[in-house]
């Protein structure tokens, strides 16, 4: 039998307030709800879970709407097998997260920096794939999220303005975010419940509009089964680039962390699985299903499509008809910015902390800085988005997503590091290779898109 | 494929990080490939050797560390 160098007393810093008793009674509830079968122990495994949904959260924001919306408006039904093929490639990665984070007993960053140098761990993972991500990203949220509140306020009366409804946005955003890990668990399930009703809420309002407009399932049933991408380059940009967005390192990272956040152990990683699943997955193919099928049913092949997501939305919403559909359209749309805003926040927080070996403590200012660093994004409410940082940050991603997604499959299969814990399924490893081969190609098709050989 | 010795260092990385690095060169020889096939048309002979030497790469990488 290998040995391992694993610390089974392992805790992150964050889960320190969480009373030993309290995870003690997870425990417990977890052997009775695997003991009562997958179906009926599903709402423990739900009640239990929650870094799934605060994934989930952060992925399911402007940038996935947005390109979920055009697909419909420009493809109808037929690319919505995308997404689930997209976001299950990944969820390969994700167990290797849940197996690191329960049964690793290290955190994923300090190891990878022992194992594969600073460089990979603190710089390709902490910063440019977690924290940049986070901070760089959410003026894209803030914009999206100002403006529907001034659209929701439109539809019955003057509007409220961006210039002036950001600090509503700011505040609550900031508030949830900042009760992270405070309060002994208290504060994590605030986060985490606010997220899980903030995607159920989601949900039934994307479905209430899809009610309203109708849905053609024979289509819908195609697209989801049957693959389809338009023809030539511009088919396979779409494929790789839907792929890569659904599930990348900031999501890996998030997951491991606030994995950890809730203290979990090796007895939790069949609950980390479940919530992967349930909490990530189902919603992320659910939402986008909805989004793709409402723009499907009304925008597609009504000619001219727009491209941002506000100019979306404000085509399609007279074609809702009903002022109850409206409002469902813009308050479901309206819970994908401020939930990934309050996930990016604890992204931000976690990836600036371990890009400097510094211990989280939620009751410091260094974290609370570095947790609110993402609301500069409130500039939005008045400037166009930073685009030049976008694009410098999309191509750093773009070229390192892949070394990160190599040192992780890496560690996975290190002997010496997880001991019996390591990756035994060639399935696992295949899995896990597939999404590496998916993010080598991202890489590599925006190298030829800047040397000319791959014309869209 | 255990006995292939995956986790034996040749040089300055494990055998099976070379094998990553294999795997991203085959990957590029695809899309090159593909990106020919899909212009001009021809280019077919490197689009099949990119993606089977990506198989055979991803083949052998998914073998598990060995006892």
């Amino acid at each position: 039998m290998a040995e391992d160098t694993l610390n089974r007393e392992f805790r992150y810093p964050l889960a320190d307030a969480i009373p030993e008793a309290e995870l003690a009674q997870q425990v417990k509830d977890l052997a009775r709800a695997k003991r009562r079968g997958f179906v009926r122990g599903l709402p423990t495994y739900l009640r239990l879970g929650g870094p799934g949904f605060i994934g989930a959260a952060a992925t399911l924001g402007a940038g996935t709407m947005t390109s979920a919306m055009l697909a419909g408006a420009q493809f109808g039904y037929k690319t919505l097998w995308i997404y689930w093929v997209a976001v299950g490639s990944g969820m390969f990665m994700m167990a290797a997260m849940a197996r690191f984070t329960c049964q690793g007993g290290f955190t994923l960053i300090d190891t990878q920096a022992r194992l594969h140098g600073w460089f990979i761990a603190r710089v390709l993972t902490a910063i440019v794939g977690l924290a940049t991500v986070c901070v760089v990203f959410n003026f894209g949220q803030v914009a999206l999220g100002t403006h529907l509140i001034d659209s929701i306020a439109q539809i019955d009366g003057p509007g409220f303005r961006q210039g002036l409804n950001w600090p509503l946005y700011i505040v609550l955003t900031s508030w949830i975010a900042l009760s992270y890990g405070r309060s002994r668990s208290g504060g994590t399930k605030l986060l985490e419940n606010f997220m899980k009703w903030g995607i159920v809420a989601m949900i039934a309002c994307f479905a209430a509009c899809l009610f309203v407009v109708g849905i053609d399932w024979g289509a819908a049933l195609k697209g989801t089964l049957i693959p389809w991408l338009p023809s030539g380059t511009m088919g396979i940009d779409l494929f790789i680039a839907s792929s890569a967005a659904a599930i990348g390192v900031a999501d890996w990272a998030l997951f491991h962390y606030t994995g950890h956040a809730k203290g979990w152990r090796r007895e939790h990683e069949g609950l980390a699985r479940t919530d992967m699943v349930a909490g990530f997955f189902v919603p992320f193919f659910v939402v986008c299903f909805l989004v793709v099928s409402v723009f499907a049913a009304t925008l597609y092949a009504s000619g001219e499509v727009p491209t941002s997501a506000p100019e979306l939305a404000r085509a399609l919403v007279p074609l809702l008809g009903e002022k109850g559909a409206q409002y469902a359209f813009m308050i479901g749309f309206l819970i994908v910015p401020v939930t990934s805003t309050i996930a990016m926040c604890i992204g931000s927080a976690i990836g600036i902390h371990e890009a400097f070996g510094w211990k989280p403590d939620v009751h410091s200012w260094r974290w609370k800085i570095c947790l609110l660093l993402p609301q500069i994004g409130f500039l939005a409410a008045w400037y166009p988005s930073p685009v030049t940082l976008i694009i410098i940050i999309a191509a750093a991603l773009s070229l390192t997503n892949n070394i990160v997604g190599w040192s992780l499959y890496m560690m996975l299969n290190d002997k010496k590091l997880l001991g019996e814990s390591r990756s035994k399924s060639r399935l696992w490893n295949v899995g896990v290779m597939v999404q590496v081969t998916l993010l080598n190609c991202v890489a590599i098709t925006y190298v030829f898109n800047r040397l000319g050989w791959w014309q869209s | 494929m255990s006995s292939f010795g995956l986790d034996r260092k040749l040089g300055p990385m494990r055998l099976r990080a070379w094998f990553l690095l294999l795997n991203f060169i085959f990957n590029g020889v695809a899309l090159y490939g593909l990106s020919r096939v899909t212009v001009e048309g021809a280019g077919w002979p490197i689009l099949v050797v990119g993606v089977i030497g990506t198989l055979a790469c991803i083949g052998v990488l998914s073998a598990p560390a060995k006892e």
